[in-house]
């Protein structure tokens, strides 16, 4: 692999903050992190404490982005391979750091550099093209909610699934496996907003709260995803986004 | 709800014009508010909960959880630790979608096998899609005889349809 060295440069810059620069220089490695990490309470490897995934990106601003490709490598295994950003750490840490949002900006140096893991760069790319992850199209999208409000209906005749409704108090939104391979979950939601009478709607264009370019530490993808959903949000004046589970 | 809920106003740079919520808190403000009648006890087999990282470590929807769960489940179990301090499902940040390291995960999930193992629950609620897959997994790879059950089922089954 050769290194674009021009664009890790500029990554590794427009990354830097205050923030980062500050957690980067004060961790001690003192290891009470350790205890934090379900990787270490499960498999207690040096490797495996949450200080040792800053390392790679220390590594990379110390010597400036002068690497070699075995850095970016092990950058990419460490911080996609060996933690779930559940910030659980951050808890155990006498300083507070952000050990998960360094993970995501470690995360985002290889999306940079081309290493987006292939299963969630496929599911960004399905995000960006339907406005899905699992590529619903909007017809089977109608259909499943039609079809999930008639089983309701048998059950609770006054149940109603408003769509593209202006002005409503709740926006729900879903993961798109209730739409794809759980329409069950789909049910369950709609039946919970009829019993407490809710006032909601949903999108026929943005229903899906999910976010892999968050995952995957993309920001710029992960903003037009947001985006997609925040402006229709705001477009159907509603007054709060239900998000999926 | 990290994403729309935390982040994206600062990546895109604007306060949203509405509040994005967890699901936890539009039923637990509708449980309060008498709107969603559930029927009490509903769920007799032992049960214990997944605290999502998100939901709970992030949004603060401990009480809210509870306060549904102590209303429909009569044998309600913790897991130590559990709350803010509970330990992650093992599949979150994407874990679900990188096979290329699902051995270190699987290895990972010890920790919470634990802990489900010893509260003896049937049962384990999770709040979360990604919590869903990686409570299934831990249940699988670790052998405990406990179903996995997303919150939204464990109550629309509870819905008390006369009340409502």
């Amino acid at each position: 692999m050769t290194i674009d060295t021009q664009t890790l440069s500029r990554t590794l810059a427009d990354k830097a903050g205050a923030r980062l620069e500050m957690w980067l220089s004060i961790c001690s490695r003192c290891g009470m992190c350790a205890e934090g990490c379900h990787y270490y309470a499960s498999n207690p490897r040096p490797e495996h404490v949450p200080a040792f995934r800053v390392k790679p990106l220390v590594d990379l601003y110390k010597k400036r982005g002068q690497v070699d490709a075995t850095v970016l490598e092990t950058l990419r295994d460490v911080c996609y391979g060996t933690c779930t950003m559940c910030q659980r750490c951050t808890m155990y840490c006498p300083h507070g750091i952000g050990i998960a949002a360094l993970v995501h900006a470690a995360r985002g140096v290889a999306v940079a550099m081309g290493l987006t893991p292939p299963g969630l760069a496929k599911g960004l790319e399905n995000a960006l093209e339907f406005g899905n992850n699992l590529g619903v199209t909007e017809d089977d999208f109608l259909e499943t909610v039609e079809w999930q409000l008639e089983e309701l209906q048998e059950e609770m005749p006054f149940a109603r699934a408003p769509m593209d409704k202006e002005g409503a108090e709740f926006l729900l939104t879903f993961h798109p496996r209730d739409i794809k391979f759980y329409p069950q979950n789909l049910f369950n939601y709609l039946k919970l907003y009829n019993a407490a009478g809710i006032d909601f709607t949903m999108s026929s264009k943005a229903w899906d709260s999910t976010n892999l370019g968050l995952f995957a530490g993309d920001v710029a993808k992960a903003s037009r995803l947001a985006a997609n959903v925040a402006d229709t949000a705001e477009r159907l004046k509603v007054k709060a986004l239900i998000t999926a589970e | 709800m990290k994403a729309l809920g935390f982040e994206a106003p600062y990546w895109l740079g604007r306060k949203f014009s509405f509040e994005a919520m967890p699901p936890i808190k539009v039923w637990a403000d509708c449980l309060h508010a008498g709107t969603l009648k559930l029927k009490p006890g509903f769920h007799a087999a032992p049960v214990t909960f997944q605290d999502s990282c998100n939901f709970v470590r992030n949004a603060g929807m401990y009480q809210q959880s509870r306060d549904l769960m102590s209303v429909v489940a009569t044998d309600f179990r913790e897991m130590h630790p559990h709350g803010n301090a509970t330990y992650c499902c093992g599949n979150g940040g994407g874990q679900g979608l990188m096979p290329e390291y699902k051995q270190a995960k699987i290895a990972a999930l010890k920790a919470k096998a634990d802990c489900i193992l010893a509260t003896g629950a049937k049962t384990v609620v999770v709040a979360c899609h990604n919590c869903e897959d990686g409570i299934h997994e831990t249940c699988k790879n670790y052998e405990l005889d406990a179903k996995v059950e997303l919150f939204s089922a464990y109550l629309a089954e509870a819905v008390d349809l006369q009340g409502n």
